[in-house]
């Protein structure tokens, strides 16, 4: 294997799955979106902070997750919508 | 094939530059272009010969009313620039983050007229007295208004607790030498590592125990272990919680972490610690940032007077130490690991996803790199420099300016922290989660106690003495 295909393959398991939560309509992201969501989390705490990545909300599941999660149910918003 | 899903395929891959967006979209990277930058500024200042100090104006020690209104009447010039300086720079980092614009600066100029009446508050020579500490006076002041006056919630814009206090740790790195963070970093990840694991895995353990669902549990335990609210969002989202597990965890290391405010400081007081070893204690049993910084100034508050031994720097420095580079540093890796648990053991049923490494980059808290970029620059800037020169020059013209804009991005973050603790909206958190996060919060007191006083005591003592 050269070690242009290697440095390829290695950034192919980097690389986020393209069916993902953070490309899905049910997927809630923003920050503020977030921080609405969250009473209290601007007390201590930010939804635009790096530790937050790109973690948000599936309102289909009712669960707080990674942009970068997968699942069944996956339905694509629109580009305009998209939370990414 | 549907429209959406066509127009998904086509766009499969993240639009270019989409990975380094993150740099002026998110507040960590902002509070290093701030913090850096006015470094810099301070620094080619000094090198002019000039300095930053007629900017990093703050009320000096007054003792009856007259001589307080002339403090401000012949520097009115300086604080109007200082306002204007600060809202500018603000403004720009607020607006490309995604805050609102407009209402982030009229929540700022709220902050920075309370934040000057704290300083005044704080220079009255009988504050000692009366223990009116900046901190203190700014958080009590910001609970009283946040929860008792019908502020507009417009005005939430601008107290943004996080921005300021991580452009205020990014300007504390340029007033510690780095060799003092290499030096000293090794212990304070060892006696926060331990506490830390320690912690989470009692808060955990109770957790299970009391029936609590496995992903809230760990959730509670990042949040009373690693970084508060921070973790507790981080982790929250690395093993995929149920939607209302993070209001639990912000709402109980929120109440916790402002009893700790003032516990810990008084606690050390009672017990004469000196400021190091208060400072460390500090560190390892605090929550989250913001509010550990007011307890540590708070105890560095009471060393300057005289309180107890040591100097005001110690307490900040040794918080700081612990803090920052023990605990805030790992949160990617706690993040991959339980994230990795989470997807192997915790299955949740119809979503899932692998654990990547990547977790420990995208998560890491990038105003770290401020810290130690700041620090970096400001030892290599200064080498080699005599003692009397050092005390002469660069301490009143580029160390203390520095230190003084620091005390302001430390007041508006806790005067925003008071602010936005509104008490009737947080999530009720529920008899077990509060048992199981109190359950951790007892040990992660008596082992920071254990590591801080007896074990380490004479190594925090002596810290950058």
């Amino acid at each position: 294997m050269s070690f242009t295909t290697f440095v390829g393959a290695w950034r192919a398991t980097l690389a986020p799955p393209t069916r993902r939560c953070g490309r899905c309509t049910h997927f809630m992201g923003s920050a503020s979106d977030v921080e609405s969501a969250f009473a209290g989390m601007g007390a201590m705490g930010s939804a635009y902070a790096s530790v937050r990545a790109g973690d948000g909300l599936c309102n289909l599941h009712s669960l707080y997750l990674s942009d970068r999660a997968i699942c069944d149910s996956f339905h694509a918003a629109s580009t305009a919508n998209r939370q990414e | 094939m549907s429209d959406a899903a066509t127009t998904f395929e086509d766009t499969a891959a993240p639009p270019p530059g989409s990975i380094w967006r993150e740099l002026w979209t998110k507040e960590d990277w902002w509070a290093v272009w701030l913090g850096l930058g006015l470094v810099i500024v301070a620094y080619g200042l000094f090198l002019s010969g000039s300095s930053i100090a007629w900017l990093a104006v703050a009320p000096a020690k007054w003792s009856a009313w007259p001589q307080l209104l002339m403090h401000f009447q012949l520097n009115a010039l300086r604080y109007l620039a200082q306002f204007a300086v600060l809202l500018a720079l603000f403004s720009v980092g607020a607006a490309l983050i995604g805050y609102p614009l407009g209402r982030f600066a009229a929540g700022f100029v709220l902050i920075y007229v309370l934040s000057v009446v704290v300083f005044a508050a704080a220079a009255w020579d009988r504050a000692l007295y009366y223990n009116l500490e900046p901190p203190l006076i700014a958080l009590a002041g910001g609970l009283i208004i946040g929860n008792l006056l019908p502020l507009p919630r417009a005005l939430d814009a601008g107290f943004r607790v996080e921005f300021y206090i991580k452009t205020g740790i990014v300007l504390l790195g340029a007033t510690l030498p780095f060799t003092l963070i290499v030096w000293a970093g090794p212990v304070a990840i060892l006696q926060a590592s331990v506490v830390s694991v320690a912690t989470f895995l009692v808060i955990y353990a109770i957790a299970v125990k009391l029936g609590l669902d496995r992903r809230l549990a760990a959730t509670l335990g990042a949040g009373g272990a690693v970084c508060g609210v921070s973790a507790a969002i981080a982790i929250g989202g690395a093993v995929r919680a149920r939607r209302e597990d993070p209001p639990i965890a912000i709402t109980l290391v929120v109440l916790w972490a402002i009893v700790m405010i003032f516990v810990l400081p008084l606690a050390s007081r009672a017990l004469s610690l000196p400021a190091g070893v208060g400072g460390a204690w500090i560190g390892t049993s605090e929550f989250a940032d913001a509010a550990g910084f007011a307890a540590a100034q708070t105890y560095g508050g009471f060393a300057a007077s005289g309180a107890v031994p040591g100097s005001a720097e110690q307490a900040v420095a040794a918080y700081t130490l612990i803090k920052v580079v023990g605990r805030d540093v790992w949160i990617g890796i706690w993040a991959f690991v339980l994230s990795f648990i989470a997807v192997t053991r915790w299955e949740t049923a119809g979503t899932g996803r692998r654990a990547d490494g990547g977790e420990i980059w995208r998560r890491f808290p990038k105003f770290v790199v401020g810290f130690l970029l700041a620090s970096l620059l400001v030892t290599l800037a200064v080498p080699n420099t005599a003692f009397a020169d050092y005390n002469a020059l660069v301490r009143p013209k580029l160390i203390l300016p520095i230190t003084t804009l620091r005390t302001w991005a430390f007041t508006f973050s806790f005067l925003s922290i008071g602010l936005t603790t509104r008490l009737r909206e947080f999530a009720p958190s529920g008899g077990r989660p509060f048992l199981a996060f109190s359950g951790g919060v007892v040990v992660n007191v008596v082992l920071g106690f254990i590591f801080s006083v007896v074990l380490f005591g004479s190594y925090w003592q002596g810290l950058a003495h």
